[in-house]
């Protein structure tokens, strides 16, 4: 089938556009190890793909290369009959700076480029005049004038594309001319003949930056948005993961009631349903954490966000955009993993992918809660204004926070010296309402990319573990299972910290997710219902003899170790390489042990 | 002078780039318009050395001063 490339620069209204052409259903193609979506959708008799955005055909970082290289083969594609490049009504002469390099390249391919002048509803509102025909004359192209927004010229469009016109093409001579000729200068030659004035889009921009740029108000306005982020990610997915959780057990139980006791049954029910299910439930905090971005980048806001914060990220090799990461870390490491998607610099990028998992995430939170209520005596200190246990909260996030920037800091200045980086040049994109429905869709496709590309390694590891726990004796005695032969052999590694072989299981177990180590603990002392009675189990802990230093030297473990193994999956998925996750397993775990004895040493 | 050198609200006109600049950024620098003899004004300065804001023809960017110093102005 014919196919029809869409390109055009970030923040052109190109994804928007490419909606409108053809509707609802899209199928989303990802280039390992970058974060290059090519989306493609039936319409009519045309397939359209729909690139990334992009500045240039002269890439700069990694995640360009591969878009642009992607663009150019599929140029050279039989089946691709037309371009169509989308610009910038507002800013014309900047889109058409990459429109004229994009001619360029088609023309020396017998390709034709048709161009969509997007956002034209914003330069009548200003009553503007935009004289399309010697657009048209300029480019030796045809031009459509449309609003993705309002949807304006939508209908005229999609049907010149799906016409025979937009396929036929023979480069004419004056077109020949345009490929000698350099597309910065033509572009600004053609924009003075048009005589548009965009200075008047300028101003509104720069009227509401002079508020949230300010030095002083533009910080109060940053916490404060930062917040509502921070909040989104705890309060509103909080009732969707519960309802998640729901489900998950209700239909284990129910799958289970048509099978026997026995092995098949335990084994849909612990390894399937709570092995998966343990990692389906962070689902619907990736759609709202990407909802919440997606508001972000569609509004303007993220690259103002950038701009706040970029001084103090970048003392650590970071960026400015590294701070929703860092944020997002303390809900779950897995979304915030997702959110560095948004750093355009690739080095920039994996630094903050290896730093967010070291913040504290919420399932490190019953395990903090259990030892803190174990060792920390509840006194209140400073004549009463806090107490010694929330002060231990409060120190192990700001501990998580600063060995995350630690180790950003020392890998941009050792391991990733040479690597070379993209500088900070960000463009100021114009304030615009989100358009909600694509922002639904492309939540959706996160939330599914998220199922699919991490779920099978953690099913792996679910299994894997379920197995250890389970035999040899067919679920019973979790002491006599292998994991607990397991928690027996490692017990030299764990014993310098003043724990036994049950903390040894508990600490494996929690490779699922940390906050496991609480149930299985429980589980290991008898005591039911751990989870919800993390009081009771640090009562036994206390009867059983966990001291101080051991307390303290866990929980340094914790707010280190790479004890997640959904984390791990996701890691691997992002960066696209196995051997990241592994290095982050075995680096963390090691630091995290060294650290924990030293801690346990010096209070002992 | 240099493109960091303006001061908020400040007009400049864009003259070449330090030597020093990798090739790839220059031209990238110029796709974005940071051409010869393009009129630029500094919208925005941040404080502790933070990225200032340029106006360059019809866009807005912001820049860090390591990639501003190394962007050279000329006289109007």
């Amino acid at each position: 089938m014919d196919s029809i490339l869409i390109i055009g620069k970030p923040n052109s209204g190109k994804s928007l556009l490419f909606n409108k052409i053809t509707g609802v259903f899209q199928k989303v193609s990802n280039f390992p190890g970058v974060t290059v979506e090519v989306k493609k959708a039936q319409c009519g008799n045309r397939i359209f793909a729909d690139y990334p955005g992009i500045y240039s055909l002269n890439p700069l970082t990694k995640d360009e290369e591969v878009a642009v290289t992607k663009f150019k083969e599929a140029i050279d594609d039989e089946s691709t009959k037309s371009i169509l490049c989308v610009l910038d009504a507002t800013r014309l002469e900047r889109s058409l700076n990459l429109g004229l390099q994009i001619k360029q390249y088609a023309v020396q391919h017998n390709k034709p480029v048709i161009f969509a002048l997007n956002m034209i509803d914003e330069v009548q509102k200003k009553k503007l005049k935009l004289d399309i025909d010697q657009l048209k004359t300029e480019l030796h192209s045809e031009v459509f004038a449309v609003s993705a927004r309002t949807g304006f010229g939508i209908d005229t469009l999609k049907s010149y594309l799906s016409g025979e016109d937009a396929t036929k093409y023979e480069a004419s001579t004056e077109e020949k001319k345009i490929v000698a000729e350099h597309p910065g200068r033509l572009a600004k030659k053609i924009c003075e003949g048009l005589n548009l004035n965009t200075e008047i889009f300028i101003q509104s921009q720069n009227k509401i930056d002079r508020f949230l740029l300010n030095n002083v108000l533009g910080g109060i306005i940053f916490m404060a948005i930062m917040l509502i982020v921070f909040e989104s990610i705890f309060t509103w997915a909080g009732p969707a993961m519960d309802l998640t959780e729901e489900i998950i057990v209700g239909s284990g139980e129910w799958v289970a009631s048509f099978i026997g006791d026995g092995i098949l049954k335990d084994f849909i029910n612990d390894a399937i349903f709570g092995g998966l299910g343990s990692f389906l439930v962070f689902v619907p905090q990736i759609f709202v954490l990407t909802f919440i971005i997606g508001i972000l980048e569609d509004s303007g806001y993220l690259a103002r966000a950038a701009i706040i914060c970029h001084k103090p990220f970048s003392y650590f090799g970071l960026t400015g955009k590294s701070f929703v990461p860092f944020l997002t870390g303390h809900a779950c490491a897995i979304p915030a993993i997702f959110a560095t998607r948004t750093i355009e610099s690739p080095k920039r990028r994996l630094l903050t992918m290896l730093a967010v998992p070291l913040t504290a995430c919420s399932a490190r939170l019953p395990v903090y809660a259990l030892l803190i209520t174990a060792v920390i005596p509840a006194k209140d200190i400073l004549g009463g204004m806090i107490g010694l246990q929330g002060l231990s909260f409060f120190l192990l996030y700001f501990f998580g926070i600063f060995m995350g920037l630690l180790l950003a800091g020392v890998l941009s200045k050792t391991v990733y010296k040479a690597e070379n980086d993209a500088p900070f040049v960000i463009e100021l994109p114009s304030y615009r309402l989100p358009q909600w429905m694509p922002l639904l869709r492309k939540s959706l496709n996160s939330s599914y990319a998220f199922v699919k590309n991490a779920g099978f390694v953690i099913f792996i590891v679910s299994v894997v573990i379920w197995f250890l726990g389970y035999f040899p004796n067919q679920g019973g005695d979790l002491a006599s299972s292998y994991l607990g032969t397991l928690g027996h052999f490692i017990e030299p590694i764990f014993s310098p910290l003043g724990i036994d072989w049950k903390f040894g299981v508990a600490i494996i177990t929690s490779f699922l997710a940390r906050e496991v180590f609480v149930g299985t603990l429980g589980t290991m002392m008898g005591i039911e219902g751990a989870d919800e009675n993390i009081a009771g189990l640090a009562d036994h802990l206390v009867a059983s003899g966990i001291t101080l230093a051991t307390g303290v030297s866990l929980l340094v473990f914790y707010a280190i170790a790479m004890q997640c193994v959904s984390t791990l999956g996701v890691i691997k998925k992002e960066t696209g390489k196995l051997s990241y996750a592994v290095s982050v397993f075995v680096v963390y775990g090691i630091l995290a042990y060294v650290l924990s004895l030293a801690v346990y040493s010096i209070l002992s | 002078m240099n493109l960091w050198s303006l001061n908020e609200n400040e007009n400049g006109m864009i003259g070449s780039f330090c030597e020093s600049m990798d090739k790839k950024y220059q031209l990238r620098l110029r796709e974005l318009g940071f051409d010869d003899s393009m009129p630029v004004r500094c919208l925005k300065t941040s404080p502790f050395g933070g990225p200032r804001v340029y106006q360059i023809g019809d866009s807005v960017f912001s820049l860090t001063q390591d990639i501003a110093t190394s962007v050279f102005l000329v006289k109007k």
